[in-house]
């Protein structure tokens, strides 16, 4: 069953730093073992085998990976590939972005939430146009 | 003590409520004003404005509380005895009251700040790992066309790959000059200060104020790009995205279509940049001057209120100190 997510949770598809740096090694070399995983993860990140064998099972648990027995051990492989965490993230950004609850973390380029239908996009079309030809006409 | 912190408190958060009823009530008059400005100073100004009920509470509520200072301020007089004092409340529960209070909004603040700055670094952690970084910006893989920048102090810029394939070089660069702008602004970390501050404001007035920031905000930033690459250049980017975005975009429809949304109030403000004021040092020094002005002459007024206030609710007389 899986766990109730932490409030401060702020993404849906929301990953802690060791579940990534675990996701990372399974993306690299698929069917890895904890200790396999445990070597692979970079120095700075790196913390106790159990750590990596319950971060295994919330991700496990999260069905982001899934897992055969090879003798007494598992081996686990990606279930989600890093375009499709991506590509989930981004739209969970966008929602976000739509909801307003991301106003204070991050500004974005263009306001997703504010929907425009065509005419008001083909008026400032033409109010662009008439600008650059008075310029022209200026010059 | 408590009753020293219960009065500080008090004092404070009453002299917060009261100036920030004013602000609000002088907002529509004073807000064309803001967008007359070039947006650089409009951000600048409006946050000042915004921050100042609290900030000018705190100063002047800590003004009150130093005796040396409060001599020279305040027109002298005597209650039982002719010394220096401050305002007081001598009753323990009112005391207690106004320290619960104050310690409310306290961590009320901290709370939205700690779970606002955990958000931001759950989100910088995660395109951290999953994005590429290529210095100027991170690249994140992916067909949905999205740009934006991320974090307080020291914010990164996040473009997907569809928004690059979909863009030329120009409105690339464009874009970037953008979100630059953002990120030497640290606009996260003003509209941050702002919404802390909007803890206070009553949320009719703030969320007015909000979005007004924000516009001005990207306004500002989209004046730093024309800078380089010409107001309709900007525009016509801007514009581009926007269409852009609507294609991909399966978000509902219509609820905005009546309403000048910000990208149309933006282009608008590029195509009319000439007509936007700039600020001279000497003038922003005229404001700030001021603002402190107003501020020494609000001691001495305060301190009377405060001690009226005090008798009214307590039913005692203010004690020299």
């Amino acid at each position: 069953m899986n766990k109730k997510r932490s409030s401060s949770n702020v993404l849906p598809n929301t990953l802690g730093e060791l579940e990534l740096g675990v996701l990372e090694a399974l993306w690299e070399t698929p069917h890895l073992d904890a200790k396999s995983i445990h070597e692979r993860i970079p120095r700075l990140q790196r913390t106790s085998l159990s750590t990596v064998q319950s971060t295994l099972e919330r991700l496990y648990r999260k069905e982001m990976v899934d897992r055969d027995k090879r003798g007494h051990a598992y081996c686990y492989f990606a279930l989600v590939s890093r375009g499709n965490l991506l590509g989930k993230m981004m739209g969970d950004v966008i929602q976000l972005l739509h909801d307003g609850r991301l106003e204070t973390i991050l500004s974005s380029f263009v306001n997703v939430a504010a929907d425009m239908d065509e005419s008001s996009l083909s008026e400032l079309e033409a109010l662009i146009e008439k600008k650059k030809q008075d310029m022209e006409e200026d010059l | 003590m408590i009753s020293m912190l219960g009065s500080f408190s008090a004092i404070f958060l009453g002299l917060c409520l009261l100036l920030s009823a004013v602000f609000i009530l002088a907002y529509p008059l004073i807000r064309p004003a803001f967008f007359t400005l070039h947006p650089r100073f409009g951000s600048a100004l409006l946050l000042l404005y915004w921050l100042c009920p609290f900030v000018m509470s705190l100063a002047s509520t800590s003004l009150l509380f130093m005796p040396e200072i409060e001599n020279v301020l305040v027109d002298s007089h005597c209650h039982q005895e002719c010394v220096s004092h401050v305002p007081m409340l001598h009753s323990e529960e009112l005391a207690m009251f106004g320290l619960l209070l104050g310690g409310g909004v306290l961590l009320s603040l901290a709370w939205r700040c700690v779970s606002t700055l955990s958000k931001s670094r759950q989100l910088s952690t995660q395109f951290k790992h999953l994005g590429r970084d290529l210095g100027a910006y991170q690249q994140l893989k992916g067909a949905v066309p999205l740009v934006f920048t991320l974090g307080w102090w020291h914010p990164r810029i996040y473009v997907s790959e569809g928004l690059e394939k979909a863009c030329s070089n120009t409105d690339m660069s464009i874009i970037l000059l953008h979100e630059n702008a953002h990120q030497k602004r640290r606009d996260n970390l003003r509209l941050l200060l702002a919404k802390l501050c909007s803890v206070i404001l009553y949320r009719v007035g703030a969320t007015k104020m909000m979005s007004d920031l924000q516009l001005l905000t990207e306004q500002a930033c989209d004046f730093s790009a024309a800078e380089k690459f010409g107001y309709v250049n900007v525009a016509e980017t801007l514009l581009k995205v926007k269409r852009l975005i609507k294609q991909t975009s399966s978000m509902p429809t219509g609820a905005l279509a009546f309403a000048e949304t910000d990208v149309e109030l933006r282009i608008k403000a590029l195509l009319k940049a000439q007509q936007r004021l700039q600020l001279y040092p000497w003038q922003l020094g005229l404001i700030v001057c001021s603002l402190l002005v107003f501020m020494s002459l609000l001691i001495s007024p305060l301190h009377h209120g405060s001690e009226w206030l005090i008798t009214l609710v307590s039913h005692t007389n203010v004690l020299a100190h």
